[in-house]
C-alpha cells in the first residue's frame, strides 16, 4: 500500500548569480493530491521541483519529507520520490527491458501489470535503448517507469508539453487514478488548461513568492468573472482589480475579479458569468503584466 | 549498492576478458612477431606497437563501465541516497584500482617466468621507458585528469556549469598562466607550484563532485574545498621543512641529501662552501649537472674544478658554463679542461662539447693568436671556435688560413668549421 508522505517546506530561499528566485517560501504539499504549480516562465518553478526532489540546495530553510531534511547525505526515503524532468537521459548501453529488470530490486512496489498495459497502449517497444527514442517517447517511458514503480512523490517538471495531445491525455488520467490510490503529484506544466480537471491544489508563484496556495475547490471563492456584453459600458469594467481574462464568441469581454476586492452581490446580476474562474483565468489575473 | 553494481557493472566480466585477450594477443604479436619471417622494417613496427598496447592494456580497466557518471541527474536523491551513490562510486574505483594492479602484477610474474624472452622484448623496444615511472603516470592520470574527466563529462550532459566563469575572469586567468610561462626566471620556486597544483587541484576536484553528487551547499562546499586544500598543502610545507633539516644533517649520506637538494632546488637552506664542494666532488655525473645548476654561481671556477675530477662531470660543466666568461676565466677554463683531458686521454670527441661554450665568449685578436699558438687541441679549437663568433667573415676566414697547416685533422674535419668555410 501507498504510505502518504508529507513535504513540509520551512522558509525556501534560493538564489542564482545573487538574484533572488525563491524568497522565504513556507508551504506544505498535501499528501495525496494533485497539486499544480503555475507561474511565469523564469519564476522558479523548476527551480522549487529542484529543490523538492533534492538535486538543489537551498541557500536557506529547508525541506522536509516525513520530518527528514531532504537535502541530509542519508535521506531514508530517496525510493520514495521520483522526479520527472526533460533532463533525464538514460545513459545505457541495454535496452528498457533490461534496465527495468536490473531495477526491480529496487522498486519493490513495482506494478508489472499496469507498466505491461502502459507499454502496449502507447506502443513502447521496450528492446530498444533509450538513446533510440524520440524526446516526446522518451519522456513516456520515463512517465510510465515512474507510475508503475508505485514512488510515494511524483515531482513532474513541464515534461507533458513534448508529448502528442492524446499521450498528455493519457498520461493525466492514469496520474489522477495514482492520486486516487494515495500518491503525491505536483506538477508544472505551461498548457494550463488541460489540467484544470486533475488539480486539487493550486499553487501560483510571483516574484520569488507565493501569491496564491489554495484547494481548487476554494478558487471560485476566491476570484469571480463577469461579462461585458458587446456595445456596454458600465464603471464597474473600469476598476483596476477587474482584469480582462479574454474575449468569447459572442464578441462580450470576459473579466476576471479576486473576490476581495469587490464583493459578488454588488454587481448587476446580467454582468455576472455563471462559468467558475479556471486555472487560465487565475494565471491571466497575475500575469496580466506579461500581455503589455 | 547491489543495483547499482548490477546497472553499471553489467557486463564489467567481459570487458575485462576483452582486456585479457588483447594483453594475451599483443604479447603473443610481440613475442613471435619477429621470426614469423616479416621484414625487419615491419617487425620492428609490429612488435613495438604490441608492445605499447601490452603496456597500456590494463589501464584500459578506467574506460570501460564508466556510464554511471552520466546517469547521476536521475539517480541522486530519488532511488537512491547521496550516501549510497558516493560509496557506489568510491567502491567502484576501488575495484577498477586493484584489478588495474593485479594485471600488472601479472607482467611483473610473466617476466619473472621467462626474463630471457621478456627483457630484451621490452628493453629494445622502449628503451628508455622507465616501468616504474610508467606505472605512476598512469596511476596519477587516472587520480589528476581522468577521473575528474569523466565527472566533467558527465556534468556537461547535465548541461550546467561547474564554474561560473565570466570572460574578464578567464581573462585574468590566461593573463596569469602567461606572465608565469613567459617570465623569465621563475616567480616562485617549482616545488611551489606543484603545491599550488596540489591544492587548486584538490579545490576544483571537490567542487566538481559536489557539483554532480550534490553533498553540501555550494557554498559550505567552498569553505570545505579550501580547507581541504590547505590540508592537502600544509604537509607538504611540513615535508620542505623535513626535507631542509636532512639536507644540513650530516648523518644522511652524501648522494641522499644530493637528491634532495635537486628537489628542493632554490628552496635548499644555505650550505657552506665546502659542503658544496663535497656534495659536487661525490655525487654521481648527473647529480653533479643539477647540483651546478643549483649552487654553481656561489662557487669560484678553482672550487668547481676541484669538485670535476672526471670526463663525465667535465662534460657537463663545460655545458653548464655555455655563458659569457671574461678572458681570465676562459683561460682558466681551458687550460683545466686540458689538464683533464691529458690526464683521462681524451679525444675530439670530447672537444666537440666545448661549442656553445666558446661560441658565448667575447675576445680580440692577439688573445685568439694566443690561443691558437698553444698546441693542445681544445685550446686550437676555442680558438678557431670564438673566432668564427669575434672576426668578420673574411678575417675568420683568413685567420683559418693563417694557422691551418698547425690544425689536427679532427679540427680541420668539424663540421662547424666546414660549414663556416663553405658559407
Amino acid at each position: 500500500m501507498i504510505k502518504n508522505k508529507e513535504i513540509i517546506i520551512n522558509n525556501l530561499t534560493k538564489t542564482y548569480n545573487k538574484k533572488t528566485i525563491l524568497n522565504d517560501l513556507s508551504f506544505k504539499i498535501r499528501p495525496g493530491k494533485f497539486t499544480t504549480l503555475l507561474g511565469a516562465n523564469g519564476s522558479g518553478k523548476s527551480t522549487l521541483l529542484n529543490l523538492l526532489s533534492g538535486q538543489v540546495f537551498p541557500d536557506g530553510g529547508e525541506v522536509l519529507v516525513n520530518n527528514e531534511s531532504l537535502h541530509q547525505l542519508n535521506f531514508p526515503f530517496a525510493k520514495d520520490i521520483f522526479f520527472i524532468h526533460e533532463k533525464i537521459d538514460y545513459d545505457f548501453d541495454f535496452n528498457i527491458r533490461t534496465f527495468i529488470d536490473l531495477m526491480l530490486e529496487r522498486w519493490p512496489n513495482w506494478n508489472s501489470t499496469l507498466f505491461d498495459q502502459m507499454q502496449k497502449e502507447r506502443k513502447i517497444d521496450l528492446d530498444k535503448k533509450f538513446q533510440e527514442f524520440s524526446r516526446g517517447q522518451k519522456m513516456q517511458i520515463v512517465l510510465m517507469i515512474a507510475i508503475a514503480s508505485q514512488a510515494s512523490i511524483l515531482l513532474i517538471d513541464e515534461v507533458t508539453s513534448v508529448i502528442d495531445v492524446y499521450g498528455r491525455k493519457y498520461f493525466l488520467d492514469l496520474l489522477e487514478k495514482q492520486v486516487k490510490s494515495g500518491r503525491t503529484v505536483v506538477m508544472t506544466t505551461n498548457i494550463i488548461n488541460e489540467l484544470e480537471f486533475y488539480t486539487d491544489h493550486l499553487i501560483v508563484l510571483k516574484d520569488s513568492n507565493i501569491v496564491l496556495n489554495q484547494p481548487s475547490t476554494e478558487i471560485p471563492n476566491v476570484f469571480f468573472k463577469i461579462r461585458q456584453p458587446p456595445g456596454v459600458t458600465h464603471p464597474l469594467f473600469q476598476n483596476p482589480a477587474c482584469i480582462w481574462a479574454g474575449i468569447n464568441s459572442d464578441r462580450s469581454v470576459s473579466y476576471i475579479v479576486p473576490a476581495n476586492s469587490i464583493r459578488a452581490d454588488s454587481i448587476p446580476t446580467e454582468f455576472l458569468d455563471r462559468r467558475k474562474s479556471s486555472l487560465e483565468d487565475v494565471f491571466i489575473y497575475f500575469f496580466t503584466s506579461l500581455l503589455d | 549498492m547491489k543495483t547499482l553494481f548490477k546497472i553499471f557493472f553489467k557486463d564489467f566480466h567481459f570487458n575485462v576478458l576483452k582486456i585479457l585477450l588483447l594483453m594475451i594477443t599483443s604479447f603473443v604479436i610481440a613475442l613471435y612477431a619477429p621470426s614469423i619471417g616479416l621484414s625487419p622494417q615491419i617487425s620492428t613496427i609490429v612488435t613495438t606497437l604490441s608492445v605499447i598496447v601490452l603496456i597500456f592494456s590494463p589501464s584500459l580497466l578506467l574506460f570501460v563501465n564508466t556510464k554511471f557518471y552520466s546517469n547521476v541527474p536521475w539517480l541522486l536523491n530519488q532511488n537512491f541516497n547521496r550516501t549510497e551513490l558516493l560509496k557506489f562510486f568510491l567502491l567502484s574505483q576501488f575495484i577498477r584500482f586493484i584489478l588495474m594492479n593485479f594485471l600488472y602484477l601479472c607482467y611483473t610474474f610473466i617476466i619473472f617466468l621467462i626474463p630471457t624472452k621478456i627483457e630484451p622484448l621490452f628493453d629494445s623496444h622502449i628503451t628508455a621507458m622507465d616501468y616504474y615511472y610508467l606505472y605512476f603516470v598512469l596511476v596519477g592520470g587516472w587520480i589528476f585528469f581522468l577521473l575528474p574527466m569523466h565527472v566533467k563529462y558527465a556534468n556537461q550532459l547535465q548541461s550546467q556549469k561547474i564554474l561560473k566563469l565570466d570572460s574578464s575572469n578567464v581573462f585574468i586567468i590566461l593573463a596569469l598562466i602567461s606572465f608565469v610561462i613567459t617570465s623569465k626566471e621563475p616567480v616562485l620556486p617549482d616545488l611551489y607550484y606543484l603545491m599550488l597544483f596540489l591544492g587548486s587541484w584538490a579545490f576544483f576536484v571537490t567542487q566538481m563532485f559536489n557539483f554532480h553528487f550534490k553533498l553540501f551547499p555550494e557554498k559550505k562546499m567552498k569553505i570545505y574545498s579550501l580547507i581541504i586544500s590547505i590540508i592537502i598543502i600544509l604537509p607538504a610545507f611540513g615535508g620542505i621543512e623535513v626535507l631542509k633539516n636532512i639536507v644540513l644533517d650530516p648523518r644522511y649520506s652524501t648522494l641522499e641529501r644530493a637528491d634532495i637538494i635537486i628537489g628542493l632546488d632554490e628552496l635548499t637552506p644555505n650550505l657552506e662552501k665546502k659542503e658544496k664542494i663535497n656534495l659536487l666532488l661525490n655525487s654521481t655525473p648527473s647529480t653533479y649537472r643539477s647540483l651546478l645548476k643549483i649552487f654553481g654561481n656561489d662557487l669560484t671556477l678553482e672550487e668547481i674544478f676541484s669538485a670535476t675530477l672526471n670526463p663525465r662531470k667535465a662534460q657537463h660543466f663545460i655545458n653548464y658554463a655555455s655563458r659569457p666568461y671574461s678572458l681570465e676565466d676562459v683561460s682558466k677554463i681551458i687550460h683545466f679542461m686540458t689538464i683533464l683531458k691529458k690526464k683521462y686521454s681524451l679525444g675530439y670527441d670530447f672537444d666537440r662539447y666545448s661549442y656553445s661554450f666558446f661560441n658565448q665568449q667575447e675576445c680580440d685578436r692577439p688573445y685568439l693568436e694566443s690561443l691558437i699558438a698553444n698546441p693542445e687541441s681544445f685550446s686550437q679549437l676555442g680558438a678557431i671556435y670564438m673566432a668564427h663568433k669575434n672576426l668578420k667573415k673574411e678575417e675568420f676566414i683568413s685567420f683559418y688560413q693563417a694557422h691551418v697547416e698547425s690544425l689536427s685533422p679532427s679540427i680541420k674535419a668539424d663540421e662547424h668549421i666546414q660549414k663556416w668555410l663553405k658559407n
